[in-house]
């Protein structure tokens, strides 16, 4: 035994005994300023208040979050600000905004001290100060997740968790022909986006929920069927320009219709390309166009229940609301029903991506409907 | 697999053939696909059901999918022109994944998994036939008693904490197997049977948490401790606030308890040696440390967690104080998560662990040891 031990100790490695360095913790350490960098331009953080701009409200939920501890049942928030994780110490409307740790919140003091949040920072300028460390968490369009990765940018990715869609407009002469709607869907080539213009950063999507959701997606058709489209376009007696808008300020959106229309050029469709101004004119001037839906939940039937909600005004289309006891079968059910006569054309699931500082810990990636995880996220002690 | 029959065979109708096709979409599925061919075709043949080589009366695609909720199987059944798809759960096994051998030198042995977050646990001897198990929650203090290995009493009681936190700690001794104390979040909680099950819980004046022969002052709103330690003849000595400390038994190192190591709150393991400075630091140690006894040499010895955070698999290390200086003693033991809190066991020769099984998500109590038979 003795002689045994005496050998194995002979393969001992002997620990570096060195000051400064990397430090290695595993522990939560308290303190810290995270610095966080968006695109949106928040100008109000009224509760209330609403925001035509996707990305200005998506940002002003998140912020929400971190400043109110609970919701109503419509998802708004409820309470004063301050009763979440951090408080608002410093507020510059649509340029900066600093939070400040709730030290008495009822769930445990969040690890950081504050938050300091840049606001209309452009895609560029935030991937370039997560290169340079100029900044700790930044949200990154998920079409350059790869090449932030490749310029060794920490980078996290969520599932797919947002779905872009092509919608038809009602009333509009191309939207009401249900030969149109199904020649242009069949012509669209949705790997050829996830491949080309995602850079791999998503999933084809047939259905409305990605697979992982309610594990039916594989059933939906994603592959483009040009010879199909082709065949029935030609059988349209006096085929119809499609117009196709697309948010102004959304340049994924712009080069997915912009590939679409390669694909209905193909197909012998006569489809052209425009942005919507925001907000959204009245009376519009296009017969589809894109939009962009985060899940709300990943529990498929609430997902599906606000997907339905909020592509029934923007197509017309006709739909009961989800029981909510409904069953795997019959939330496929829904979500053929709905994706069957071409009103809605789903395209791609998109995941999240976040950029992260080096220093930056027990970062958990949010699932669908949760919001940034900053109350358990704690910093690194830098190098010395 | 019962019910998809059943769902299938409605499905069919009058189609008394069917041509079964079995895919895959889960990457990960524990799921053997013959087994499920074999069984789904016993169970429509009991249903009048026969499966054929195309042209069948019907098609039948069964897929292995995933979902939120788990496995899920999805059946296709084309008749003619009518599609029908079917979705039903499938139960896998609940065994859990097999844990990694025990790495030469440290042996991990499971004591118990929960979904509910685990603070401590005791582990102790009633008699030659009975032993009780204590779990500290962040909300009650569960004891269950085994007799010959079989649980015959389970029992729970609520626990007060002072201060909320987002990293709480909790330590737990035993006076003897029906007397033990809970130390957390401020309080002191001290549970007993007498005869039922009952805990009594005050403010920890002092914040002193019992370790051993000293004790540790505690931060209550936070998840480290300030530095303080006292010793039984109530002298203190003073360090750098620390997440935790260890330092050598002199009856089985020889060496003073002076020497001490604290995982400091910078991240930084520093050996201290009768003196207000360090004497030296130990680089990438994680921020949990006890001293063991394992009887193989007489070096002072230490268990380390890894670092990295809780969203990445840990490990375990051996090293060997020697002087100044710290050698790793073999290859580190590693876990399927994050080890969330690592304490010296009742008689010094192991330590609990209770860690977070990423892939299950279940909380897990185990004894760590050390072999000298490698």
């Amino acid at each position: 035994m003795k002689l045994r031990w005496s050998l194995f100790l002979a393969a001992i490695s002997i620990a570096v005994l060195l000051a400064g360095g990397a430090r290695a913790s595993r522990r939560p350490r308290y303190g810290g300023a995270l610095r966080v960098e968006i695109g949106a331009v928040v100008r109000s953080l009224d509760p209330a208040g609403t925001s035509p701009d996707t990305e200005e409200a998506e940002a002003r939920s998140e912020i929400g979050a971190l400043l109110y501890d609970q919701r109503n049942s419509d998802g708004t928030f409820a309470g004063v600000a301050g009763s979440g994780a951090f408080h608002i110490a410093a507020w510059e409307s649509g340029k900066h905004l600093t939070l400040a740790v709730n030290e008495n919140y009822h769930a445990g003091r969040a690890f950081l001290d504050s938050i300091e949040i840049e606001m209309g920072r452009s895609a560029k300028d935030r991937l370039l100060d997560l290169e340079v460390g100029k900044t700790d968490f930044a949200e990154i369009p998920p079409e350059e997740a790869r090449r932030t990765s490749e310029r060794g940018v920490r980078v996290s990715t969520s599932k797919t968790q947002e779905l872009v869609a092509l919608v038809f407009v009602p009333g509009r002469p191309a939207a009401e022909n249900p030969r149109v709607r199904e020649a242009l869907g069949r012509s669209i080539d949705r790997t050829a986006i996830v491949n080309f213009i995602l850079q791999k950063e998503g999933e084809p999507a047939g259905g409305l929920l990605p697979q992982w959701s309610n594990g039916t997606a594989f059933l939906f058709s994603t592959s483009a069927d040009a010879g199909g489209a082709k065949d029935l376009w030609s059988q349209i007696g006096a085929s119809p320009r499609i117009v196709l808008g697309y948010d102004s300020g959304d340049s994924l959106g712009q080069a997915i219709a912009e590939r679409i229309a390669v694909n209905a050029r193909d197909a012998g469709i006569a489809l052209s390309v425009e942005p919507i101004a925001t907000p959204a004119p009245s009376r519009p001037s296009y017969d589809a166009r894109l939009v962009r839906m985060p899940m709300t939940s990943s529990h498929p039937r609430e997902a599906l229940a606000s997907f339905q909600a909020a592509l029934v005004p923007l197509s017309g289309l006709d739909a009961v609301p989800l029981s909510a006891a409904a069953s795997s079968e019959q939330i496929y059910e829904r979500e053929r029903s709905i994706v069957s006569g071409y009103r809605v054309v789903p395209l791609v699931w998109l995941p999240r991506v976040y950029g992260l500082g080096a220093r930056v810990r027990d970062w958990k990636v949010p699932a669908a409907g949760e919001g940034w995880p900053f109350a358990d996220v704690w910093l690194e002690q830098e190098s010395q | 697999m019962f019910t998809l029959a059943e769902k299938i065979s409605a499905a069919l109708g009058t189609s008394h053939t069917f041509a079964l096709e079995l895919n895959e979409v889960s990457t990960v599925a524990a799921i053997d696909p013959a087994s499920i061919r074999q069984t789904l075709e016993d169970d429509l043949a009991l249903r009048g059901a026969k499966p054929a080589a195309a042209p069948a009366d019907a098609q039948v695609q069964v897929t292995i999918s995933q979902n939120l909720a788990g496995f899920v199987l999805v059946a296709e059944i084309r008749r003619q022109d009518a599609q029908q798809v079917a979705v039903v759960p499938v139960a896998t096994s609940d065994e859990l994944p097999p844990q990694p051998g025990p790495e030469p030198g440290i042996q991990r042995k499971i004591v118990w998994q929960q979904a509910v977050p685990i603070l401590d646990f005791l582990q102790v001897s009633a008699d030659s036939h009975r032993m009780l198990l204590y779990f500290l929650e962040p909300d009650r203090l569960v004891a269950y008693e085994f007799d010959d290995g079989a649980q015959v009493l389970r029992d729970a009681q609520p626990v007060a904490r002072r201060y909320p936190s987002r990293d709480l700690r909790g330590h737990l001794i035993a006076t003897d197997a029906m007397h033990v104390s809970a130390f957390l979040a401020g309080m002191r909680c001290d549970a007993s049977w007498n005869p039922s099950f009952s805990v009594e819980c005050r403010e920890n004046a002092g914040q002193q948490w019992p370790m051993g022969t000293v004790s540790w002052t505690s931060s209550p709103a936070r998840n480290y401790f300030q530095g303080s330690i006292t010793f039984s003849n109530d002298l203190q000595a003073k360090f750098p606030p620390f997440f935790s400390s260890a330092s050598p038994s002199p009856e089985t190192t020889g060496l003073s308890s002076s020497r001490r190591i604290v995982a400091g709150l910078d991240g930084q393991a520093e050996l201290f040696v009768g003196n207000a400075e360090p004497a030296s630091n130990f680089e990438g140690w994680g921020s949990d440390m006890v001293s063991i006894a394992s009887g193989c040499g007489s070096a002072w010895q230490v268990l380390v967690t890894g670092s990295g955070d809780w969203t990445e698999k840990d490990q375990i290390q051996l090293y060997e104080i020697r002087d100044r200086g710290a050698a790793a003693i073999g290859e580190p033991f590693e876990l399927t998560g994050p080890i969330l809190a690592l304490w010296a066991g009742e008689d010094g020769r192991s330590a609990r662990v209770i860690s977070r099984n990423l892939e299950s998500g279940m909380y897990e109590a185990s004894m760590v040891s050390v072999s000298c038979s490698n």
